[in-house]
């Protein structure tokens, strides 16, 4: 292939022979530059003074910084805006022991307690079981919620109760009292609910846990269902 | 006549209305005051005061053996109605006994005695004279049974 020549005169050793001339080029522009006065030095000039600057003013930041950043930061925790808990005292699944004036003990556990003040002994409770030790055997009381009044070792529940003895109860009123120290089930609001005979419902009700003793009183109704069995012949 | 208790389902549930009762567990018993109430199937007795015995098998509900009524007792069923100071309601043996001062009233007739035992099975009614003394079935001397009685006029429906 013939080398056609070009018009500027490059040839393959043109391009040496480009550098060549361009490196002239660029020496020559570099030389510029290196002359007094040119930008470089003004670049340098006022790094020179720049730089040292700059130093110092961060060697100033990081010493004096913390101190003013200091009271910036400090705060004081101030009581009412810290989220503060309503409830005195919350457990879960809580167990208080007590023992009644014989000196039998009883034990109250419930799935959660939650004592709204430390001014009023009263624990509201859910799911709570009873247990107290009768003469003939463990009594035991459920319901579904209730409140525990600490100082008089009693329980007010509102609605269904269940108390398991030698003869099993079950009621059903808006407010029964369970005290655990003269050991009694009562309620002076309209109550239904089943003893081993068969279900009732009346205005009142008193009953000794064990359910040995149980009088209903007011428009009272019982039904007995039970087939009389055939063996009772 | 036989009453209309005749096989008086003793099993049925037994419903008591009373303005108190004091169930004793520990005796089995139950006492019921004040304008007692007492219905089982179409039969009702009345009376001021009730006792209910049970019996509790150491399984299973316990179930009623017997009642006691006692002050103006009054047994209404669909056949008879009588009156009398004591009844007794015993529920296993299937039979109803008023005693003191009974008077039966069946349709029109009315009769007047000491006792009265009204068999629920079969419906049978005795009425005897003396108060107490007398065994059932067996009529008591002395005792004195007076009645009424009126024929139903004999109507070819019936």
């Amino acid at each position: 292939m013939a080398r056609a020549s070009r018009p500027d005169g490059l040839g393959r050793d043109g391009l040496g022979h480009l550098r060549a001339r361009m490196t002239a080029a660029a020496l020559e522009t570099r030389r510029r530059a290196a002359l007094p006065g040119g930008r470089h030095d003004v670049v340098v000039a006022v790094l020179k003074v720049a730089l040292p600057l700059l130093a110092l003013g961060l060697l100033a930041t990081i010493v004096i910084w913390p101190l003013t950043s200091a009271r910036e930061f400090s705060f004081l925790l101030s009581k009412d805006k810290v989220a503060m808990a309503k409830d005195r005292l919350r457990l879960d699944n809580a167990i208080y022991r007590g023992a009644t004036a014989k000196g039998q003990p009883f034990v109250i556990r419930a799935g959660g307690a939650v004592q709204r003040s430390s001014a009023v002994p009263i624990v509201e409770m859910s799911n709570l079981a009873a247990t107290l030790q009768m003469d003939d055997g463990p009594a035991r009381v459920t319901a579904p919620t209730g409140r525990y009044d600490m100082d008089r070792d009693r329980l007010n529940i509102a609605g269904p109760v269940r108390v398991d003895g030698e003869a099993g109860y079950s009621l059903d009123s808006q407010d029964v009292t369970v005290s655990l120290i003269d050991r009694t089930v009562r309620t002076d609001l309209p109550v239904k609910g089943t003893i081993p005979l068969g279900s009732f419902r009346a205005d009142r009700l008193r009953a000794d846990i064990s359910g040995k003793q149980l009088v209903l009183e007011g428009r009272v109704h019982l039904r007995i269902n039970r087939r009389s069995a055939k063996a009772a012949r | 006549q036989t009453s209309s208790l005749k096989n008086h389902d003793t099993d049925a549930p037994i419903d008591f209305d009373a303005a108190r009762i004091e169930v004793r567990d520990k005796e089995n018993q139950a006492l019921l005051s004040g304008d007692v109430k007492i219905r089982q199937g179409n039969m009702t007795l009345d009376a001021d005061s009730v006792k209910i015995f049970y019996s509790r098998p150491v399984r299973g509900d316990p179930s009623v053996r017997r009642l006691d009524a006692q002050g103006n007792v009054r047994l209404v069923s669909p056949s008879e109605r009588a009156t009398g100071r004591y009844g007794v309601y015993d529920v296993t043996e299937k039979q109803i006994t008023l005693i003191g001062d009974v008077v039966l009233n069946q349709g029109q007739s009315q009769l007047r005695g000491q006792r009265l035992a009204i068999d629920l099975d079969s419906g049978r009614s005795t009425l005897d004279g003396a108060s107490g003394t007398a065994t059932p079935g067996k009529p008591a001397a002395g005792g004195r049974v007076s009645g009424r009685f009126v024929v139903p006029p004999r109507n070819p429906s019936k």
